[in-house]
């Protein structure tokens, strides 16, 4: 920008609210990206909301696979003659 | 309370101890419910409903679905070896109507159905069948039937069904062909080639089909009684170790599940489980 002839007590005011306008775009645009990464992070399921940790079976599951593969029951030498019987199905 | 009451249903008959008699009308009509829903020699029930449909996709009924996963639980636990989709090979040995309706019929068997349960789909209520799969799903409705009764005992007492058994507070039960133990805890479900065999083209045919031939197993055992914590477990576990033959023992061993085996010369086998049990320890627990 030509600045011949312009009065130095007039360029003086117009650089400085030029500074003041980057910085302000700058910290604006930096907000922006900062605040963009925290929405990302605590809505998008491809983000890790929590600290990583390793995976492991959760007691829960592990006690349904238990389960699927089949628990025993308990049975002790007979205290009395039977009063229930078992067939062949 | 009844000290003990009986009825007939899904072919054999019930006894149930512990129970007040309104409880045991809930009893009998939950086992007339299931068998309503799951008997494939009902015309009108579910289970032929969903078997005309095979080839497609049907709506099912949510006890219909929550059953069929069950069955698909116990076939993936099993190793395909308790399979729902053995339906054509059990109409292809000749059980075609009501055990106890079964006549010798000189025709030979019908070409054995293989099992495929991975082939079906269930998505939330939605059955998709392929078209060569007719869905039997007998085995574990029985014991589930058992499960749920137990439920409905007031107090200390027993439910049995032919060759599942589940109990509460601790019985002494007669084994079939002699012997008895005390069940502490849990179930008893005794499976065989013996309690359902009938003649089919002058062969003898029973209910446990092997699904990698799709016809009776050969098994070398007869009989198979397995303790559980329910009679699902117990019921599928001695469908399996039947199936297993020879491996029967070990394979109910590496779970912890008591069992005892007869062979056809009346010899009796107990699995390791089976004997820390009755000797006292503390194993089976």
């Amino acid at each position: 920008v030509a600045t011949a002839g312009v009065e130095p007590g007039r360029i003086q005011p117009v650089r400085r609210r030029a500074a003041v306008a980057k910085a302000v775009l700058a910290i604006g645009a930096a907000a922006a990206f900062g605040g963009a990464v925290a929405l990302s992070r605590a809505h998008n399921a491809g983000h890790a909301k929590q600290p990583l940790r390793p995976l492991g079976a959760l007691p829960g599951y592990a006690a349904a696979v238990h389960r699927q593969v089949g628990t025993p029951g308990m049975i002790d030498p007979p205290l009395a003659s039977p009063s229930a019987a078992t067939h062949v199905s | 309370v009844s000290e003990r009451a009986g009825f007939r249903s899904m072919g054999c008959e019930i006894v149930v101890a512990g129970a007040s008699r309104a409880s045991v009308r809930r009893i009998e009509e939950l086992f007339e419910h299931r068998d309503r829903v799951f008997s494939r020699f009902r015309p009108g029930s579910e289970i032929n409903r969903v078997n005309a449909a095979r080839g497609g996709v049907v709506r099912v009924s949510s006890l219909f679905a929550s059953t069929l996963r069950v069955a698909l639980e116990a076939a993936e636990a099993t190793d395909g070896l308790v399979d729902p989709t053995l339906g054509v090979a059990l109409e292809s040995a000749g059980y075609t109507s009501d055990f106890a309706d079964l006549e010798p019929d000189p025709r030979p068997p019908g070409p054995p159905g293989s099992g495929s349960w991975r082939s079906l789909r269930l998505a939330g209520r939605l059955l998709s069948l392929p078209a060569n799969v007719k869905l039997d799903l007998n085995g574990v409705v029985k014991a589930l039937a058992v499960d749920e009764a137990l439920e409905l005992l007031d107090g200390d007492g027993f439910v049995s069904a032919g060759g599942d058994l589940a109990a509460r507070g601790g019985v002494d039960v007669a084994l079939p062909e002699g012997g008895a133990v005390r069940l502490s805890r849990g179930a008893l479900a005794t499976s065989g080639s013996s309690g359902r065999a009938w003649l089919r083209g002058g062969r003898l045919q029973h209910h446990l089909i092997d699904p990698a031939t799709g016809r009776p197993a050969a098994s070398r055992w007869e009989q198979v009684t397995v303790c559980g914590d329910r009679c699902l477990t117990a019921d599928v576990a001695a469908k399996a170790a039947f199936l297993f033959g020879e491996e029967g023992p070990g394979w109910l061993d590496e779970r912890g599940l008591p069992g005892r085996f007869l062979t056809r010369a009346g010899e009796e086998l107990v699995n390791e489980a089976w004997e820390r049990s009755l000797s006292g320890a503390t194993a089976c627990t």
